[in-house]
């Protein structure tokens, strides 16, 4: 396995949704910043207010959360605004107009506007501001494919223009395989598992981006080898059995099925010749945002070249 | 406690059924197997969904092209019929319907900037979903629409889209750009000359010449399936407000799934949206038996035996009772977890009024087969538990 390289300053966690992309991706940020980077964990924006593992308010503007780690959400008018104070002459004398109702709705509404917002705040956090590390907790894949044609689109239709260079550096990042890595999540269902091979073949073949290892979250490994199962899964319908032995076969009978049913749907990764990660299924009675993290932490340890 | 939702009563007595929750949530599933429960209760009904799994999709008949309503094998009273809601290239169709004549569409498919984001427009897989819904409303034909919507960042995208191209066509930005021009005029690059307006130079100086002259061209085409789209849009509105319509939520027993449940909810209910309730899927039942697995020296004797009896067997045996332990934990706490998550979204929802609610339990493995519709029909009919 190639661990994330100190120089992965964009590190974009992508997948199907509801493969907990938004825990996988906050894992990363943490042993980022653990590992000494100064690392910020971006969420597109979201109706959320909070952050769904870590207990503080999405903003704009990074929120600290522990050492060497912020928090931070993008929001296409906020990006907006942002660099058109930064980065217009008289910038300032823009804002009220940037802000008001009228550019909101065509912002809103024009294509690719918003994506090529999101970049740019991205790109500035990456780039320009003094983190070492954004980790994008970016969305499905039908956004990513628009989010990833959206520079080279806007490339080319924008002839000239400061539009045309800010696309042209955000294509520049997203393409430069030693400053940014992808990492696709996926459950071992078919198809979160189909979607994370378009999601290779897109970002890999497509765009030539450094990609990989596939983290398959949520992995039921059974506890027992299948010849030793096969000798006593019926071992509930002889008469000695206590109900207690059958309803415990039973219960393991549905968790060695959905072990298999998870190997037999992680086939396609395998034949693809994939290397994977697997982060276990957690079961907590409640669920407890700091055991969980601290468990899926274990498992990711080895993508920054820590011990699994 | 939620009141129970009672499914039956609401296939019988709705004419669409709209599905909504998240990405993985198993919205596609449940709206299939409502399809089935409907049909079983003699309605006639079709199921429009979106890129389901391949043996889902087999099971109802749509693994060649689905795009138009194709019959579900199914032996029930009523018809049941599925189609995919989703096809590439739909938003072309879509052009190609509304524009008034075939220079305009030309226009449209010749520029640059439809070419090369069209299918970035905000929310056009959402508008076009919504589009069928109308055609099969104007149709007739089907006692009930259920209707699976795209999984999108924000689920309610789809509700937002037609009004968002409208607001685009209809925005004071938009009308900015185009007044100085009629529809024939085509030499944009004059606008930004003459124009002395703030706004327009801003734009110009943000995005560069070329840009803008492409997107005015655009626009300038567009607002020619203006009214087409307005008509649409508000179409779509009402059919979304009408009393024979209402919104199922689906969500799994998760706190971030319940999460978006709520604010769903706050969202449709300021839309004055009917909300029918929510199907919370994949709910582990508590294992049949205590809490803490007590296997009885008649057990262990049980598996050394079958473990072939000697010394290996007595510590291979050892191993299994630790591995049934540790899955009947697991079995425990999963459950323990579901429901400690379901219990604390309804008391948050307390406040703005409880969604009736029903269970769906975890069969164990992904629903593929006709079979497994029709299991889930069956839980779909009866609560859980009980």
């Amino acid at each position: 396995m190639r661990p994330l390289r100190p120089t992965h300053s964009l590190i974009v966690v992508t997948g199907k949704g509801g493969v907990g992309k938004s825990l996988l991706a906050t894992s990363i940020a943490r042993l980022s910043a653990a590992a000494g980077l100064r690392t910020v964990l971006v969420t597109l924006d979201t109706r959320d207010v909070r952050h769904p593992f870590l207990d503080v308010p999405l903003e704009y503007r990074p929120v600290a959360v522990a050492e060497r780690l912020w928090v931070a959400r993008t929001d296409p008018y906020e990006s907006l605004v942002d660099y058109a104070r930064t980065r217009m002459p008289f910038g300032g004398l823009y804002q009220g107009f940037v802000r008001s109702r009228v550019f909101r709705d065509f912002a809103a509404a024009a294509p690719g506007f918003d994506e090529l917002m999101c970049l740019g705040r991205l790109y500035n956090l990456a780039v320009e501001r003094d983190f070492d590390r954004v980790v994008f907790d970016a969305p499905a894949t039908g956004h990513l494919r628009t989010l990833l044609d959206v520079p080279v689109a806007v490339q080319r239709a924008v002839q000239v223009g400061p539009l045309h260079h800010v696309a042209g550096r955000i294509r520049d990042l997203l393409l430069d395989v030693e400053r940014t890595h992808v990492l696709i999540a996926t459950l071992a269902e078919e198809l979160p598992v189909q979607e994370a091979l378009e999601l290779v073949a897109l970002c890999r073949e497509g765009f030539r981006m450094s990609v990989g290892p596939v983290l398959v979250n949520r992995r039921v490994r059974f506890g027992l080898d299948a010849g030793t199962w096969e000798r006593v899964h019926d071992l509930g319908a002889r008469p000695q059995a206590s109900p207690a032995l059958r309803a415990a076969l039973l219960v393991a009978a549905h968790e060695f099925g959905l072990a298999q049913a998870q190997a037999e749907a992680l086939q396609p990764l395998e034949q693809a010749g994939l290397p994977m990660l697997e982060i276990p299924r957690v079961v907590e009675p409640v669920f407890d945002a700091a055991r969980l993290l601290a468990r899926v932490d274990a498992a990711l340890a080895p993508l920054l070249g820590g011990a699994p | 406690m939620n009141g129970p939702l009672d499914l039956v009563r609401l296939v019988k007595s709705r004419r669409i059924i709209v599905c909504c929750g998240s990405g993985g949530v198993g919205k596609t599933t449940s709206a299939a197997a409502l399809g089935v429960l409907a049909a079983q209760e003699g309605v006639n009904a079709l199921v429009m969904t979106i890129d389901p799994a391949r043996r889902l999709a087999q099971a109802m008949g749509l693994d060649a092209l689905g795009h138009l309503p194709q019959n579900v094998a199914l032996d029930a009273p009523g018809r049941l019929s599925a189609m995919m809601l989703d096809s590439k290239r739909a938003f072309d169709r879509l052009v190609d319907q509304l524009a008034p004549d075939a220079r305009v569409r030309e226009a449209i498919f010749a520029n640059r900037y439809y070419q090369q984001i069209s299918t970035a427009l905000g929310g056009s897989r959402e508008l076009v979903a919504m589009e069928r819904v109308l055609e099969a409303v104007a149709e007739g034909g089907y006692q009930l629409l259920i209707v699976d919507t795209p999984p999108s960042q924000h689920a309610l995208d789809f509700l937002d889209a037609p009004a968002r191209i409208v607001s685009l066509l209809d925005g004071s930005m938009t009308s900015m750009l185009l007044r100085p021009y009629g529809i024939a005029a085509r030499a944009q690059f004059r606008l930004f000359q003459q124009s002395s307006n703030a706004a327009l130079k801003f734009f110009e100086r943000l995005t560069g010449v070329q840009m803008f002259a492409d997107l005015s061209e655009f626009l300038l085409a567009f607002s020619g399936l203006f009214d087409g789209f307005r008509e649409r849009s508000h179409q779509v509105q009402a059919l979304m407000r009408d009393p024979a319509t209402c919104f199922l939520l689906v969500c799994a027993p998760e706190p971030a799934s319940l999460r978006q449940v709520d604010l769903f909810a706050a969202r449709l209910r300021g839309d004055r949206m009917d909300i029918a309730g929510m199907i919370a899927n994949r709910v582990h039942r508590a294992p049949e038996g205590p809490a803490a697995l007590e296997l009885t020296s008649a057990d262990t004797a049980l598996l050394e035996v079958a473990l072939g009896g000697d010394g290996a067997a007595r510590a291979q045996a050892r191993l299994v009772q630790a591995q049934l332990t540790n899955v009947w934990d697991d079995a425990w706490n999963q459950h323990r977890a579901n429901t400690a998550a379901l219990d604390a979204a309804a008391a948050d929802a307390r406040g703005q009024g409880e969604l009736p609610r029903r269970e769906i339990p975890d069969l164990g493995r992904a629903v593929s087969g006709m079979a497994d519709l029709l299991a889930l029909a069956g839980l779909l009919r009866r609560p859980y538990p009980g």
